[in-house]
């Protein structure tokens, strides 16, 4: 029996009949959901290629995959380190790498004053976004790559950090370095909004769970916000239900479904459905808690460590 | 190279990208405050994040590898390569991570892995794992040892192994211990060249007629002069054997339960019948005499005596057999009879023929003497000249210190192989209170024990405990695994690595050095005698055969069957082949179906005739 007590679980059977009631599972079957998107977009089924083809398509050129990760020193959020790193990787074994470290036990901590935690939360993610999108720049100028694949959104690094997205996109259609973006997760509504407004807390990849089938595309011309200049479409590239999101620049588009074609080859059937390739990076690039721990031993002097870093839940009993 | 993560004051782990690691290497940590410590690499690792191990994570198809592979990415780039190593001497304090860390060059490390010269030290093989000391190697050290590896040889690549042998004086004796096949008696010829180089007198004992050292390879015919002339080959029972009247009757008793166990009435009838500086005749008539007095008995011989026409002589014979049934006819029959058996036994082995001359003289002359016989005789030989020869030198250094002038005898190294066979643990054998006395005492005379064995838990623990150096060759039995990590400073990983250990390579546990070291044996400049493989011997008996009968057989040709007898005739008279026609025809047969003659069969005859 699990050890929790009578009053947790009772609100956890509340929370559970809550959740049915939102996301019914009658509600749209998928059948029901695939004639509507249909009316809408169009679904587009792509073929995996062989290694040897994907060798041909790259030719003497790479490919990079570009990722960051941040974390921080665990305790109060006045008082932590936090850690940056981007890394741009390519396959014939360029690497690029950036890093930021920042403290509120400073001046001049993100440009911000202390205390406004969203802000902050939200700033985080810029200066994490702004370091990824200097690598990629920095790959596209250095290594001519046929292809750059961002972890996460182009949308959304669009949105991080305006000035260097132009420059990068610049540089990418300059070069004619193919650009896109794979993201896990598709937390947008504006599919919801359009044909299942009687949902409103629905995200659309609820909408699209399950309706895929493996190694097929939904294209719908309107789902990137105007003026954006991406496109964006759904992909099943796994054997789970669940699709991932890709975009790319609407000034690349001849280009699509060869882009479908390398993301499908690239990632494992059993897997999160995103390329191999963007784990590996991923993999190499995440700031892990014992990396944290480990570096600040290493590098802060263990006054200021012990004084103004003090982890007190690592002197706890039990 | 980087230390990383949690050190002690003994161990660390260190991580490379570019390198991978060499177990046993020595590396240098650039630690400042504790003045760049050095340690050896005791466990390698290396592993790829690109191959997940966890179980949450599915197996990457190997498809999307491959095809990431095509497109130039090389796995193996992202691998990551970890070691662990060992401290030589523990730190006041740990080692600080992200200490960085190199390889060293010979002179830093000079004084932890050479203690002395090729000259006179024992040159056995080379050290692992220190290749890349091998440019910085002194001149001296350099092209010292030819090695062999997976029937191949190679030049040297490492620092060169040498034993200090001197040191045996403060550290003595030797033991090899490895199972079957890890390398123990090529180990054991290269130890034994070493000795011959040095001069030093050595006696090995050989039941399996494997160490002649007469036939050098073609290889090492540089280092032959070494080997040449410095060793005699001789066997029990033709150039050796026991002087009957040196022996003490105590000598008599083991030398008899060697050959056959000894109830406790034959030991009182060899007690009784046995005198101070019998020979051999004297001894052997006396046993005769008394197993055929006790036949007769008192009344018979009596009988006798009264017969007519004896002459003296018999009379004389009669009278001495009362005699000796006078004196000694209370003793059991059927124990001087088991006497009277051993004894023959001994004799017709030929052990009492020759005396111990040759090795004496061998060893005097800084010889390895190499003494051969079948197993259950050397067990008996060896007890006894071993005994002999040790006396000898303790006598002679016992007077010295006395003041008295001796007569010269010198230091010597004695080889046993299968020597739990010598010296078991549990219970008592003639040879095992010699080699005890040596082990324990044999340092303050000069004389040292060289043991091998498969077992070394069947070797006597007083024996082992006093080997101050061992070898330690590829081990499986996990009861010997356990002894030798007992009696040796052999740590868990070390013991862990003894199982798959490659012949030849050993750990080296030794009080002279003071570590333990992991070495390869060198290729030995010497090879015995009958390496042919039986099945090889087999082919070229056949073809050997074939080649003769053939040659013969042409000059015959055509053969038809009606000539068979007049071939076996030959074929008997000339080559001693007793074949009747059946077998001639068989063998005809088969060497046309080999297709070395032709066989044409017509409805009239077959006949048989040389290939086209
Ligand atoms: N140092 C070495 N270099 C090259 N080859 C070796 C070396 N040592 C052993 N070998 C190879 O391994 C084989 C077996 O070695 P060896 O006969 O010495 O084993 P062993 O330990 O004496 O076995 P056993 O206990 O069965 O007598 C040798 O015939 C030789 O081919
Ligand atoms: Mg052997």
């Amino acid at each position: 029996m699990l050890p929790i007590s009578k009053e947790l679980k009772e609100k956890l059977r509340e929370i559970n009949r809550s959740l049915r009631e939102v996301y019914p599972t009658q509600a749209m079957n998928r059948q029901q959901a695939r004639r509507k998107l249909s009316e809408l977009g169009t679904f587009y089924a792509v073929e995996a290629w062989s290694p040897e083809e994907a060798k041909e398509w790259l030719g003497d050129r790479t490919m990079i995959g570009v990722d960051g990760s941040v974390n921080s020193t665990p305790g109060s959020p006045l008082r932590t380190i936090s850690v940056f790193q981007a890394l741009a990787k390519g396959t014939k074994g360029e690497e690029k790498w950036m890093a930021d470290v920042q403290t509120p036990l400073l001046p001049n901590f993100l440009g911000f004053q202390e205390g406004q935690a969203a802000r902050e939360a939200q700033e985080r993610g810029a200066l994490l976004s702004a370091l990824e999108l200097q690598v990629a720049s920095y790959a596209i100028e250095h290594w001519k790559p046929r292809v750059v694949m961002m972890d996460g959104s182009l949308l959304h690094f669009m949105i991080d950090d305006h000035e260097k997205w132009n420059q990068l996109m610049r540089d990418a259609e300059r070069e004619n370095a193919l650009l896109i973006g794979v993201a896990e997760e598709i937390n947008t509504h504006r599919l919801v909004q359009e044909i299942a407004p009687e949902f409103p807390t629905w995200t659309d990849r609820d909408l699209l769970y399950g309706v895929l089938k493996q190694g097929e595309v939904f294209i719908w011309e309107d789902w990137s916000p105007a003026g954006s200049q991406l496109w964006k479409v759904a992909m099943r590239t796994a054997s789970s239900p669940i699709p991932i999101g890709i975009d790319g620049l609407k000034s690349q588009e001849d280009a699509i479904s060869m882009i479908f074609q390398l993301v499908y080859s690239l990632t494992p059937k059993q897997g999160r459905g995103i390329p191999y390739w963007l784990d590996i990076v991923d993999h190499q690039v995440r700031v892990t808690n014992p990396l944290v721990s480990t570096m600040i031993e290493e590098y802060i002097d263990p006054d200021i460590r012990h004084h103004l870093l003090m982890l007190k839940r690592n002197d706890r009993m039990i | 190279m980087q230390v990383v993560g949690v050190t002690t004051q003994q161990e660390v782990h260190i991580v490379s990208r570019e390198r991978k690691f060499r177990i046993n290497e020595i590396l240098v940590i650039e630690d400042e405050i504790l003045d760049d410590p050095k340690g050896e690499v005791v466990e390698t690792m290396a592993y790829n994040r690109l191959i997940p191990m966890g179980f949450d994570r599915s197996i990457v198809d190997a498809q999307v590898i491959d095809t990431l592979e095509k497109m130039g990415y090389d796995i193996e780039a992202d691998e990551i390569n970890i070691a662990k190593v060992r401290l030589f001497e523990e730190a006041p304090f740990p080692i600080s991570t992200g200490s960085s860390v190199r390889l060293p060059n010979f002179a830093e490390v000079r004084h932890l892995l050479v203690q002395t010269t090729p000259e006179q030290g024992m040159l056995l093989g080379e050290i692992r794992g220190t290749e890349s000391l091998y440019d910085t190697l002194t001149s001296d050290l350099q092209q010292q040892v030819l090695m062999m590896e997976q029937g191949e040889y190679r030049q040297q690549r490492g620092v060169p192994f040498l034993f200090d042998i001197k040191k045996m004086q403060q550290y003595p004796h030797v033991g090899i211990f490895g199972g079957s096949g890890s390398g123990k008696s090529f180990g054991l010829r290269v130890m034994l060249e070493e000795l011959m180089k040095l001069r030093i007198p050595t006696i090995v004992f050989d039941p399996h007629f494997e160490m002649d050292f007469r036939d050098t390879v073609p290889e090492s015919e540089k280092q032959a002069s070494k080997v040449k002339d410095r060793s005699v080959v001789v066997q029990v029972g033709r150039e050796v054997g026991i002087s009957f009247s040196d022996l003490s009757t105590r000598d008599v008793t083991d030398l008899l339960g060697a050959a056959g166990h000894l109830s406790e009435s034959m030991v009182n009838v060899i007690q009784t019948l046995h005198k101070r500086r019998d020979s051999y005749a004297s001894f052997s008539d006396r046993i005769n005499n008394l197993v055929q007095a006790l036949e007769e008995g008192k009344a018979g011989l009596e009988r006798q005596l009264r017969q007519d026409e004896l002459t003296p002589v018999e009379v004389n014979r009669i009278q001495d057999l009362l005699k000796l049934l006078q004196q000694y006819g209370t003793l059991p029959a059927a124990s001087v009879k088991g006497i009277h058996w051993r004894l023959n036994r001994l004799e017709q082995a030929g052990l009492f023929q020759q005396d111990i001359r040759e090795i004496e003289r061998g060893l005097e002359q800084g010889k390895l003497v190499v003494v051969q016989g079948s197993t259950w005789v050397l067990q008996v030989f060896t007890t006894y000249v071993i005994g002999a020869l040790y006396r000898k030198r303790r006598e002679f250094k016992d007077a010295q210190t006395n003041g008295e002038e001796g007569e010269f005898f010198p230091p010597f190294v004695t080889v046993t192989d299968e020597a739990h066979n010598f010296a078991p643990k549990g219970f008592d054998s003639p040879a095992k209170s010699i080699l005890k006395e040596i082990a324990q005492e044999g340092r303050k005379y000069g004389v040292f024990l060289f043991l091998a064995t498969q077992r070394p838990t069947l070797l006597d623990e007083t024996i082992t405990a006093q080997l101050n150096t061992k070898f330690v060759f590829r081990t499986v039995r996990g009861t010997d695994i356990a002894t030798l990590r007992e009696e040796t400073d052999l740590t868990q990983e070390e013991g862990k690595r003894l199982p798959y250990l490659r012949s030849g390579d050993a750990f080296v546990s030794s009080a002279i050095i003071g570590r333990t070291v992991f070495i390869r044996i060198r290729a030995a400049h010497t090879q015995s005698p009958h390496i042919s493989n039986p099945f090889d011997e087999l082919i070229q008996a056949t073809q050997h055969q074939d080649e003769k009968v053939l040659r013969y057989l042409k000059k015959q040709f055509p053969i038809f069957e009606t000539d068979f007898t007049q071939v076996i005739g030959t074929l008997q008279k000339e080559f001693s082949l007793s074949w009747d026609v059946k077998r001639l025809k068989q063998e005809l047969d088969r060497l046309a179906s080999d297709g070395q003659i032709r066989k044409k069969e017509t409805p009239f005859a077959v006949r048989y005739d040389m290939n086209e």
